[in-house]
Parts: C-alpha cells; structure tokens; sequence
C-alpha cells in the first residue's frame, strides 16, 4: 500500500488472522474429536489436543459403521461419493462441451429455443421441484441407481455459457486454418478445441467435482438402500443417532472423511479453483 | 455475440445438443410444468381423485399462518446470512486487499470451508453447540446464557445462521478480493496524491467501484440463503424445534414428503419457483448492463 | 501448379454489395497482390478463392476446374492468415504435419515433407516449440511451412506481414518472394502496403469499392494510372493533381497562374477542362523553359531526398521531391519544371485518364 500506517497494517493481518482463526476452528475441533474416545466429552469442557484414538476410530468407520447407527461402513459411502462426484463433473462438462460447441459452431432452426431452454434450468433448482422431479425418476426406474443419481444433475447451464463464452474467444482463422487443413466438425473439435479448453475445464472440473461431492437432497430422495448412501446424506442420520448415544468422535471421523476430499481438491488446485468459480458466473 | 465462421451440418448440431436438451426436458422442464399443473389441482391424500381448483391453493397457502410464519422465517434467515455473508466476506477482503506478503497463504486458508458441504458443516456447528459437550455451549454457559438449540427456536435459528455464514464467507471474500484487485493501482495512488486517507479511499474510491460485485453478490447470496441451506436446515434442525427454523424451501418438501399434501407442496414450488426466476433475471440483466459497460 | 480464373464474381452480405463483378486471370506460378484501402473488398476477394466464403454470382477456376461448390480442403490451396492461426497447443512439427495427416498421407511422407520445408524455412530447430515460444518471425514462417508443406497449386496470404515491425517485414517480404519463386507456385496476395504490393507482384490489381480499378505490372501503375485513384494510390507521396484546362490548340495546360507545355499536343482535346497529374518526384528545379514558381511552405528532409510543400499562385497546393543535398529555404519561391514524358492527363468529371491520339488508336 501507498503510505506506512504501522497500525494499519496489524490491524489488516489481525483481522485476517482471526478470521481464519474463526473460519479454521470448527475443523480443528472436528479432528480432535474424531481422535478421541467417546468418553472424553463427558468431562464438561472437551479436549483441545488429539488423542491416541485415531486409528481405531477411522478402522471403526471406514469399514464397519458408526456403532450403534447401522447401514453401511462409510468405505462404501466414500465410494459412492467419489463416483456420484466424478460422474456428475465428467457428465456436465461432456454434455455442455458438446451443446456449447453446437450453439457457437452451427447455425440450425431452433437454435435460440435450445439456447433458452438450456438457460432455463438455471431458474429451476431441484429444491423446487423436488415432488415432480422424484415422480419423473421413480417412472423411468432409477431410484436406487448411479443413473438416477447422476443424469438429472448433468444438466448445467453454467458449465454450457462458460464454454459459449470461452469458445466465442477463439480465433475465426484457426477454424478457417482447420477447414483448409481438412478437418470436419468434429475433427476440430477434438483435435482444436478441446485442447484449447484444458484449462478451462480443469476449472470448472474442481468446481463440479465439489458441487457433485455435496449434493445433499436429491441423494436423499432417490436413493433408499444403504449401499446407495453417499457420506454427505448418510451423516445426518448418525448424527441423530449421535445425540442420543456417544458416538461423537465416531461421527466426527466421519465428517472429516467427508469434508476432505473437497477441501483437499480446493487447496491443491486453488488456481483453478477460483477461476472455475469466477468465470461461471460472468 | 456471434461466431463468424460456422460449420455446415444438417443433423450434427442437433446430435450435439441432444443430450443437454433431453436431460433439461425430462428432469427440468416436465417436473415444473408438473409441479404448475398440480398446484392447481387439490388430490386426496390416497391420490385417488383429482379436481381443479384454480388458485385455491394459493390463497389457502397465504391465509395460513404456518405458511406466513415460515415466509416470516426465511426473510430473518435470508437476510441476516446474507447481511453477515457480505459483511464479513467485504471486511477480510478489504484487510487481505492490504495485505501483500502471504497472501496467497491467506487466502487458502480462508476460503477452504467454501468445499465443505452444507450439511456437513451443519453437523461441524452441531457439534460445538451441542447443550452438554459443545465448546460454545460451554462458553455460553459460562457467561450465564443457558443454550439449549433443541429447545430454544431462536437459538435453533442462531445456530443454522452461524451455520450458513461460516460456509459461505469464502464466496463473497474471493468476489470482493478478485473485485478490488482489478482496480488500477495508479487510482488508487491518484486518490492518495489528492490526500485521502486509507478510509477516505475506500468510503470515495474502492466502495463505489465495487457497488456492482457487490449488488451481484447480494443476489447470489440470497439465492443461496434461500435455496442452498436445505441441508444445513435438514441435517441441524429438521426444521425444529417447533419450526423456527422452517425456512420455505424445507417446508416444500416437508409438506410435499412428508405430510403428502401435494396440491399445497406445488403450490408452495411454483411461488419458489417465481423467486428464483425473480433473481436469476434480476442478476442476468446486472450481468447484461456489465457487459455493455465495459 | 495451376491458373486461376475470376470470372464475373460478385459477392454480398445481406444487403451490403462487398464486390460488384471482378474479372482477373491468373497465371500459372504468377504473383498477384490484391492492393487496396480497407473495406475494398481485397480480403473478401482472397477468401472466395479459399472457399472460406461463398460466391454470390460469377466463377472461379482453379487450374481449369470450376471450384464454386468444392470446400476449402478440396480445392488444392493453402493459406497464410494475418494472424498465422497456428494451432496453439501443436509443437510446429504437428502444426504443419496436421492438414497432411487429415489427407491420411502416409507417415515417412509426411516426415521428409515437413523436415524439407522446415530446411528451407530455417525452422529445423524449431519443430519441437510451441507457437508461443517463438518470435514474430518464426511463427511468419511456419504459417508459410503449413503452407509449403502441401505442395498446393496456389498460395493465398491475407495480409500475412501486417503483424510484423518494419525492420521484420522488410526481411519477410523477401523471403516470400524468392520462396514463391523457387517454388513456382501460383500465389494471391492481400496487402493494403503498396511498398509489399511494388515489391512482391509479378502484377498488381488494385482495387476500389469493390471493384477492379486497374491490373497490371506495378510499374505499369505507377507509369500510366488508369484513373486518378490508382495515380494517388501508387507513389508516396502521392501524386499532385491540378485542375484546370487545354488552351484551344491543344498544346498547353492552363490554369490561373500556370501554364505548361504538353510534350505532345493533343488538338482534338483543345479548350475541354482536364485533371493534370504530375508526381513530386516528377518536379525538379528549374533553369529552363516551362518552368513555373511556387512559394516554399514546409520542408521534410528525408536525408537522401527531400518533400517540399508548396503552393503555386492561386494557392493550389503543390508537392515536390528534390535531393537531398538541393538547398531550400522556407518562405522562398521556387522555380521547377516537369519532366516532359511524365505528365499525366485525366477527364476530371469521371477520373479516367486521356490518352495520347496514338495510344488510343493503337489500342
């Protein structure tokens, strides 16, 4: 900054500095929790430090359950975490890719109508047809199933206007250039544009990766066996259980298996991440 | 805009779209001309029979009083996380803005909670405000405030705010940052040569030029506290005790899943609905305006 | 190896005429530069002979084969863009080898083509960069390998050294030539520099509103302009153009305060109003007859020659080009005489220029 205010400048990192102190501790806490025995938070004030529990209870949770709560070992919602979450970011990135192209790349009858019906889905949470939507998946068989799971998120307006944008900035010559080196459409498509867009989706890969990994409602809604449960929705339930019974360093485990696969891709790919983020709403 | 150079293709375009358009028609379109179409239906709670009743829903919806008092709810909900989202998100941006040295560093560590899923971070909350062995409970306790979420509405709803902030400061901090940091430094400098203070800046030359992310903000935020706290709410509170902290989106589907009352759960979308379109333009035509500006 | 024929070509955007009906034949191996002002439809011109767009009325052969209908690809040209369009993300080896690849052309043939080209282009170290890690230069020139490497029968550029500094495209501008020469391929060339068009063409066409104004060598334009536009678009500076009238024999050009012989009297044009042109490099100073005096406004010394702007009485003003070393001082009259062969007449109501009696006979 221009001129040297000393105080300035401490109040500036002070801030900052208690801000992720405020932001950072609720997952401190977490860890600790999750290292603990359950025994440890009857003592009113619980424990600041880890404790020597941390194999045991993350052994306990990947593999058998949180005690007392049944379904299935949280192994195998992580498991359908990771594959509802890659699914969803490869599903959207393909098909709005492929829209995004056809929209710039083509001039066809019923082009804006799609364009618009694409847009529409940006006013159409699933919060808002939750009833509807669930009917719709029930018809068509896919309750209980990574298709019903995944398709009806695929849909993305935002991943399709991205590309539109990004698209829209590639030089008319280098199409011209491709047309004259001989390659079709789709011959320019894989082998022009979708090199050209790697960054592009790298970032809008972490920011779908992370939307698909926290879906919350519409997990819950179609999926009713317990080998379908993802971590995010199969916390709640043993956190009713945990409220009754001591299972908190358990429970904890689990929100910390559940947080850190996001968390780790926000961190190590912050780069993209925060492009992902600010080019989507643009 | 508008590409020059195009490619010539009778069936392709519609090839490449297809995926999108079906995906968007039988899981977007459909259910809401659904959920429009049953709100003016009113079926018995077997789903035997069916008969149109026009608007009845809507007007049995807005003379009920737990309708009025989850609309009541929402506003408080929305517009204390948003106020506080913005405040917070504009208070670090504005100080990490100073920063120079490490900021990156900073900056990771703030806005890592953006990954975390909202019902997970719910249950983080739950835990620290859990009555007998949360840490801010016992701290509560001890300034002589007796918390007790799973009796107290407004704590309950305290609690599911602090809750959705936490989550959401990240976002509203990297737009303001990323906001500030586009200014030119040399206005910035022009602004110190005329004599104005590091406040007189910020209140006369970065607050004004920021107005725009932040009205944008303002909407997204909203549509987050409106819609993207379901599971927070879900996983917290369920909506108790005693629905304080029944927000309208929770209701819907409490009403619709729960209770089966479909004809009034429709009902309750298509206002929903209306919201989020209301919003959605309301940002498009900012974005529009943004363009044409620049 | 192949002549290309423009015939009748018309081309609009909507409503907007880009070019009103244009005629030229190309030869085999022949140079054209397509020269003109901005908008004059010179790149449109460039790009219906691509393919890249499509005629609206007219023909186009390429080596006698009606190429209306065909896609670019099919059309056996090659082209360097403005800004090169060299594929980004592909190392210049890929660059060049990918219009090949998608003819399915076999491997070994690819290898020695692209290695060829890249001998004697001066990029053999280079194959293995990205277009971003070269200079200006470079990428000038594996635009021209991509082009090379096809063994097309006609070469398109599009402005291809308007991206370039001077110093670059001075150098470039050379190196197109003896290129297009050794390799006797038909070449179309679009440039709104008449410096490249001078220096590069075999002929020039130079064209206006969508028109052809006039084709031919470039000193044939620069000697014997069709129309005013050409005289003032070749040269620099431009050619001064005065108006004023023949006496009644036909034998003088005459306006208020000047009055200068014509080398060959022309009777029959006697008292008709007349556009006389004259360049500046075409004034020299003056110790004879059919001299006339201007008064000295301002000097630009160029070292090797200088620009003198004056104005003959009247206020008419005059641009002269003297040698350096000739000393002039501001303020002062000047005395010049035109060279007697270099004085050029045009019809002043439609631009075109009046021949000599015999020219016209002959012709």
């Amino acid at each position: 900054m221009i001129e040297r205010t000393r105080w300035l400048d401490w109040l500036a990192h002070a801030t900052v500095l208690i801000g992720i102190a405020v932001v950072t501790f609720p997952l401190w806490l977490t860890f600790v929790a999750s290292t603990h025995a359950p025994e440890s938070f009857f003592r009113g004030l619980m424990p600041f430090w880890p404790g020597g529990r941390f194999l045991e209870n993350y052994e306990q949770v990947l593999f058998e359950g949180v005690q007392g709560v049944g379904g299935a070992p949280v192994g195998t919602m992580l498991a359908n975490s990771f594959v509802m979450a890659i699914a969803i970011a490869v599903g959207k990135i393909v098909i709005s890719l492929l829209s995004a192209f056809a929209i710039v790349y083509f001039r066809f009858p019923f082009r804006m109508l799609c364009f618009w019906t694409i847009f529409v889905t940006l006013m159409l949470p699933v919060e808002v047809r939750i009833l509807p939507t669930y009917e719709v998946a029930a018809n068509l068989q896919l309750l209980n199933t990574y298709t019903g799971l995944v398709l009806p998120l695929i849909a993305s307006a935002t991943a399709t206007f991205l590309f539109r944008q990004f698209f829209l900035t590639v030089p008319d010559e280098l199409t011209e250039a491709a047309r004259i080196d001989g390659a079709g459409p789709m011959k320019f498509f894989w082998d022009i544009l979708l090199p050209l867009s790697k960054v592009n989706i790298a970032a809008l890969f972490v920011i779908l990766f992370i939307y698909g990994w926290n879906q919350y409602l519409w997990p819950l809604l179609i999926t009713t066996g317990d080998q379908m449960t993802t971590i995010v929705m199969g916390i709640k339930r043993m956190v009713n259980v945990a409220d009754s019974t001591p299972v908190w360093p358990e429970v904890m485990a689990v929100a910390t298996l559940a947080l850190l696969p996001p968390v780790v891709v926000v961190i190590l790919m912050q780069r993209w991440f925060i492009k992902g983020l600010i080019d989507t709403e643009k | 805009m508008e590409k020059r150079v195009v490619f010539r293709h009778r069936l392709l375009p519609y090839l490449l779209v297809a995926p999108q358009i079906l995906i968007t028609l039988v899981f977007f379109i459909w259910p809401a001309s659904q959920a429009l179409y049953t709100s003016l239906l009113r079926e018995d709670a077997f789903g035997l029979r069916r008969e149109f009743v026009g608007f009845t829903n809507f007007q049995r919806l807005f003379n009920d009083p737990l309708y009025l008092d989850s609309v009541w709810t929402t506003l408080l909900f929305s517009a204390a996380v948003t106020f506080s989202i913005l405040f917070f998100g504009l208070l670090f941006a504005a100080m990490a803005d100073r920063i120079i040295r490490g900021i990156t560093y900073y900056r990771t560590l703030l806005i890592w909670p953006y990954a975390v899923a909202p019902a997970v971070a719910g249950v983080l909350w739950l835990f620290m405000f859990n009555p007998t062995i949360g840490i801010i409970a016992y701290v509560l306790q001890g300034v002589g405030v007796s918390w007790n979420h799973n009796l107290n509405g407004t704590q309950a709803l305290i609690m599911v705010i602090v809750a959705s902030v936490w989550k959401q400061i990240a976002y509203a901090f990297l737009f303001f940052l990323a906001a500030m940091q586009s200014i030119p430094k040399s206005l910035i400098e022009a602004a110190a040569i005329d004599g104005a203070g590091p406040w007189k800046r910020f209140r006369t030359i970065i607050f004004p030029l920021i107005a725009p992310t932040s009205f944008f903000l303002m909407v997204v935020t909203l549509v987050y506290s409106f819609f993207d706290t379901f599971p927070i709410i879900d996983a917290v509170t369920s909506g108790g005790p005693a629905r304080a902290t029944e927000i309208l989106v929770y209701k819907v589907f409490r009403d619709g899943f729960i209770a089966l009352d479909l004809g009034s759960s429709a009902a309750q979308s298509v206002i929903l609905m209306l919201i989020v379109i209301g919003l959605t333009v309301i940002q498009f035509r900012y974005v529009e305006s943004r363009v044409q500006y620049q | 190896m192949a002549e290309v024929t423009v015939s009748g070509v018309e081309k609009r955007f909507g409503p907007v005429e880009v070019l009103k009906g244009v005629d030229v034949d190309i030869a085999d191996g022949e140079m054209l530069v397509i020269l003109g002002a901005s908008g004059c439809g010179k790149t449109t011109l460039l790009r219906l002979i691509a393919g890249l767009e499509t005629v609206t009325a007219g023909e186009i052969r390429i080596g006698g084969r009606v190429v209306n209908d065909l896609e670019p690809k099919d059309r056996d040209i090659a082209m360097v863009f403005q800004n090169y369009a060299l594929y980004p993300h592909m190392k210049v080896y890929d660059n060049m080898a990918y219009g090949l690849r998608n003819r399915g052309m076999a491997k070994d043939e690819i290898d020695r083509r692209v290695k060829e080209s890249a001998r004697i282009l001066g990029l053999a170290d280079f194959l293995d960069r990205k277009p971003r890690q070269l200079s200006g230069g470079q990428r000038q020139r594996v635009a021209m390998g991509r082009c090379i490497v096809r063994e097309p029968a006609v070469f398109l550029f599009d402005e291809p050294l308007s991206n370039l500094d001077a110093a670059l495209r001075g150098q470039m501008r050379v190196e197109i030539r003896q290129l297009q020469k050794r390799l006797a391929t038909t070449g179309v060339f679009v440039t709104h520099d008449q410096v490249e068009a001078m220096t590069l063409a075999d002929r020039i066409l130079l064209m206006n509103r969508g028109r052809v104004e006039q084709i031919g060598a470039p000193m044939d334009l620069y000697r014997r302009p069709r129309t005013t536009y050409v005289a003032t678009f070749i040269g620099s500076p431009a050619m001064n153009l005065i108006q004023g009238h023949l006496d009644a024999t036909g034998a003088r050009f005459e306006r208020e305060g000047l009055s200068i012989a014509l080398p060959t009297p022309r009777p029959r044009e006697g008292g008709r109003p007349v556009t006389l042109g004259i360049r500046p490099e075409d004034l020299s100073p003056a110790n004879g007859t059919g001299e006339f005096a201007l008064r000295v406004g301002l000097v630009e010394r160029l070292g090797a020659d200088q620009v003198v702007f004056g104005d003959v009485v009247g206020g008419e003003p005059l641009l002269v080009r003297l040698p350096g070393a000739y000393s002039v001082v501001e303020n002062d009259t000047l005395h010049v005489v035109p060279a007697p062969d270099a004085l050029h007449l045009f019809d002043p109501d439609t631009g075109l220029r009046i021949d000599e009696e015999a020219t016209r006979a002959a012709a």
